[in-house]
């Protein structure tokens, strides 16, 4: 049994099935049509048969299920992100059925929940389980498994969308923005960051091939023995030398952050890197007006889609 | 979690291993910058260095610049050794970020090659709050 918040009003009515475009009706076990059927597994709707690509987020995002969570952490540091990177504001948002494409634990669906939001986070991950755990008592969220290149809702179905940190580790950055763009309403607006191509996302894409090949779990165990060991001994030139050729991030919010963000930043299959002029050159190509860049974020953009 | 398992001890050793073999095949192939190991042995040779910024600079959000001569180990190529202060109260996280000084700022900074990038404890302009910045090597 799955159940049965006041937002699956809402969202219910906008499902389809992602291959064909039948509609789907949920029969209580399952949503179905077309001959298709996509299960509800432990409460959570699958739209896809497991995680595919993105393990290291599956394991990632269940270890460290609230780290980046400002209601667990008592901070509001991953807000701060958030308006920053996108320039959305409460007043936007209320009321409003916004969609999180690539949900992970929910770190900024949180934010659009508390603002009054109602939020559809979704992710290829099993982290839609770390999700589904951090938000299963509040009414405005619901968080289902699917492939943000190949979603399970209507054309025109979001008033915003947004996507921090997450079209990059796609097999195609590009590509999977421009499958966001018909779900969004005309007069809707969507809001993206990705990586930046500074020299350290670059350094880190020319390790990530190596590191790929290592079992997940034992980079994870060396992650937590040496961002610790290296953060603490920052201020030695030979530390520093290390990090040269293997950046890891210091963020002053905590040894736990900063573990998850090296481990983050080599794990995955897909790191893209991309310019700021190439970004706002998807939003152009998209058709989508009143561009712009949210804040000093290099390659955070926002954009509209024509009424 | 912590790295209290046998398992994880040993992770930590296969990884830390394998990591330097990779590192090692990247800089000599030069997919991977170079650490500059000459130039963090000859920092320790030299006098510390300290100066008085005057000269200041905006860059973007709470970001400032102040110029530093060339010859000094900086985070570009290691860790530098510079601590920024504030009326000589000591400013920080070093190593910061440039986004993270431009965004959070907070005292955030970065000796980044002939550059120092940094934020002031309040986020004010530090060419009218009246106070004082001074770096120090500290080895």
């Amino acid at each position: 049994m799955m159940s049965q918040k006041p937002i699956t009003q809402r969202v219910f009515p906008l499902l389809r099935d992602p291959a064909t475009g039948v509609d789907l009706q949920f029969d209580g076990k399952a949503f179905v049509g077309g001959g298709a059927s996509f299960p509800v597994v432990d409460d959570i709707p699958r739209f896809v048969s497991s995680d595919h690509y993105v393990k290291s987020f599956s394991f990632e995002w269940n270890t460290h299920h609230n780290t980046q969570l400002d209601c667990h952490q008592g901070d509001q540091s991953s807000e701060s992100e958030f308006v920053q990177k996108t320039n959305f504001t409460p007043a936007e948002l209320r009321g409003k059925l916004v969609l999180d494409a690539g949900v992970g634990a929910g770190r900024y669906a949180d934010i659009v929940s508390r603002w009054g939001g109602d939020v559809v986070g979704v992710d290829l991950s099993y982290a839609v389980e770390a999700a589904y755990r951090n938000f299963k008592d509040r009414d405005n969220v619901w968080i289902a498994q699917a492939d943000i290149g190949n979603l399970p809702f209507k054309p025109a179905s979001f008033d915003a969308i947004f996507s921090i940190g997450v079209l990059h580790h796609t097999p195609n950055t590009k590509n999977y923005f421009m499958k966001l763009i018909p779900l969004l309403k005309p007069g809707g607006t969507i809001a993206i960051w990705v990586y930046p191509d500074d020299e350290s996302y670059a350094i880190r894409a020319r390790w990530i091939p190596f590191v790929n090949k290592l079992p997940i779990r034992m980079f994870y165990a060396w992650c937590r023995w040496f961002v610790p060991w290296a953060t603490i001994r920052l201020n030695n030139p030979w530390v520093g030398a290390i990090r040269r050729v293997f950046p890891f991030p210091t963020h002053g919010l905590g040894f736990e952050h900063d573990i998850l963000d090296t481990f983050d930043g080599y794990s995955p299959r897909f790191h893209g890197i991309h310019s700021p002029e190439e970004v706002e050159g998807w939003f152009r190509e998209a058709g989508l007006t009143g561009i712009y860049r949210p804040s000093q974020w290099k390659t955070c953009m926002r954009g509209f889609k024509p009424e | 979690m912590k790295n209290n398992t046998l398992l994880d001890k040993l992770s930590v050793m296969l990884v830390s291993v394998y990591l330097v073999i990779v590192a090692f095949w990247l800089i000599v192939t030069r997919k991977l910058p170079s650490p500059h190991f000459g130039r963090i042995a000859l920092a320790y040779t030299r006098k510390p260095y300290s100066l008085e910024i005057h000269e200041l600079r905006a860059e973007s959000g709470h970001c400032w610049l102040g110029s530093l001569p060339g010859y000094l180990l900086s985070d570009k190529e290691s860790s530098s050794l510079l601590v920024l202060f504030e009326n000589d109260v000591p400013l920080g996280p070093a190593h910061a970020g440039h986004d993270d000084i431009r965004n959070l700022g907070g005292g955030r900074f970065s000796h980044w090659g002939t550059e120092l990038y940094f934020s002031t404890s309040d986020n004010s302009d530090p060419r009218s709050n009246g106070k004082r910045y001074t770096v120090r090597e500290i080895r």
